[in-house]
């Protein structure tokens, strides 16, 4: 990328119709807004021209997915994730522990950006917090933490708890 | 640009189905597997999302002492667990009273160790989930692991025989490595003598008085709920029809050409494999552990 196209910046707009003026080289890491802009042949115009909307993407989280991205615009690219590599949820930055505690709305709605935005990263960090919002919770407690209803009858739960038991060790 | 993003409702704590699937499958991909058990005992939705993922399939265990490595391997179905002992006196390595393979140096339980899981990386794929390896001849480090992953897709090679030293032969496959320790006697059992047995989870089956038993006398038995032991697998040789097996309520075909049926009645469910060679009854199938979707209901 010149060092233009790094100084450009584009303009996002939210479902709530905000404007916000984002630097080419941060939202970079949205490879949604990278397609669009190669897709319309403006990826290397000075001006990208008017907001691209950004549906259903509130004001609100479309500013916590920039200053993500802000931070984490110069970070190297990851290596490319196999089926093979150890799935970690302890490997979380402090930065983004921080950034991410927020209410499980919002956390959701981020998740749903990051995938909708596909920015890789947000989404891997926002899955992991909410699988560790998930671990060391007993059933009961995974239920209460996400509006789950249990239709499994006391018999049918029994059975289940019986065939897992090996691993509640 | 993708579909838009699904719109999550704020004004309470949103609900675990308000994420889309695929986000909820990368969120369990995460959990470890006590989580995901715990996870897929909160509702049937979950239990079977759990279930979708491949990972959730096995848990393996090696512990052990000074003189021997025990070997535990654990799906949601059952539980398989052997020893192998190192430094035995006598030249036996495999003892079958004993349940263990026996080797007198530790290049030879790495060599054992090492096909062994071949063995699993093979028949699970993606499967395996390893969780504990702590084993004072095998820690659970990078090297290991290293190792471990790299046997995916390396051939081996079979000729299993109680003539043969299990070391030098190596495994055809999970459930061959199982029967060390599970498989009952040979293959002369009647079937009055099947149902009596207590603790072998595989038992294979064959003739009784010349004739192959008949599959659907077994299969109306362990509907009639006459199977009182630890019995998971019934494994029968020869082959024979499986048309006329009462009770069938779905069917699906593998891309292997084999078919596979569900038999059922009242809150009873088994699962009749044809495999190539053998046909096996898993005879303690819970219903909410099948995916549906995978199946033609008859």
């Amino acid at each position: 990328m010149t060092d233009a196209a790094q100084e450009r910046s584009i303009k996002l707009l939210s479902s709530d119709n905000e404007t916000f003026q984002v630097p080419r080289n941060v939202i970079r890491l949205s490879n949604t807004i990278n397609t669009l802009l190669q897709d319309l042949g403006l990826d290397d115009e000075e001006d990208a021209g008017d907001a691209i909307p950004v549906q259903n993407v509130t004001s609100t989280i479309l500013k916590k997915v920039i200053a993500w991205c802000q931070h984490h615009h110069e970070d190297p690219v990851a290596a490319d994730d196999s089926d093979s590599r150890e799935k970690r949820t302890d490997d979380i930055s402090s930065w983004d522990v921080e950034f991410l505690k927020v209410d499980q709305g919002t956390l959701f709605e981020l998740i749903l950006a990051a995938n909708y935005l596909d920015i890789k990263g947000l989404l891997d960090v926002s899955c992991k917090t909410v699988a560790n919002m998930i671990k060391g919770k007993s059933p009961e407690e995974i239920r209460r933490t996400f509006n789950i209803k249990n239709d499994f009858t006391p018999e049918e739960e029994e059975q289940i708890r019986k065939e897992n038991a090996w691993c509640e060790d | 640009m993708e579909p838009a993003a699904k719109k999550i409702k704020v004004e309470d704590e949103p609900d675990w189905f308000d994420l889309p699937y695929e986000m909820r499958r990368i969120i369990i991909d995460y959990l470890d597997i006590q989580t995901k058990v715990r996870f897929a005992r909160c509702s049937k939705d979950c239990y079977e999302e759990v279930q979708l993922t491949k990972y959730f399939m096995y848990k393996l265990t090696i512990s052990g002492s000074e003189n021997y490595t025990l070997f535990h391997l654990n799906n949601i179905w059952s539980g398989y667990k052997f020893a192998i002992s190192k430094g035995a006196p006598d030249p036996i390595l495999w003892d079958p009273k004993r349940k263990t393979i026996r080797v007198k140096t530790t290049e030879e339980l790495h060599q054992l160790l090492l096909l062994f899981f071949r063995a699993l990386m093979k028949i699970s794929r993606n499967g395996l989930e390893i969780l504990e390896i702590y084993k004072y001849n095998f820690p659970y480090n990078e090297t290991n692991v290293k190792m471990l992953k790299n046997l995916r897709g390396i051939d081996i090679y079979p000729n299993l025989d109680d003539n043969i030293d299990p070391i030098r032969c190596g495994f055809i496959d999970f459930e061959q490595v199982c029967s060390f320790d599970f498989t009952v006697g040979c293959p002369i059992l009647t079937i009055d003598q099947i149902f009596k047995i207590k603790n072998a989870r595989m038992i294979f089956i064959g003739y009784e008085n010349g004739e192959a038993i008949d599959i659907n006398q077994l299969v109306n038995r362990i509907l009639d709920g006459e199977l009182n032991g630890n019995c998971e697998i019934m494994r029968l040789k020869p082959k024979q029809s499986l048309d006329t097996i009462p009770g069938i309520f779905a069917r699906r075909e593998k891309s292997s050409g084999y078919s596979q049926y569900l038999v059922k009645r009242k809150d009873k469910m088994i699962l009749v494999k044809n495999n190539p060679l053998t046909i096996d009854i898993h005879t303690k199938i819970c219903p909410y552990g099948i995916n549906y979707r995978e199946w033609t209901i008859l």
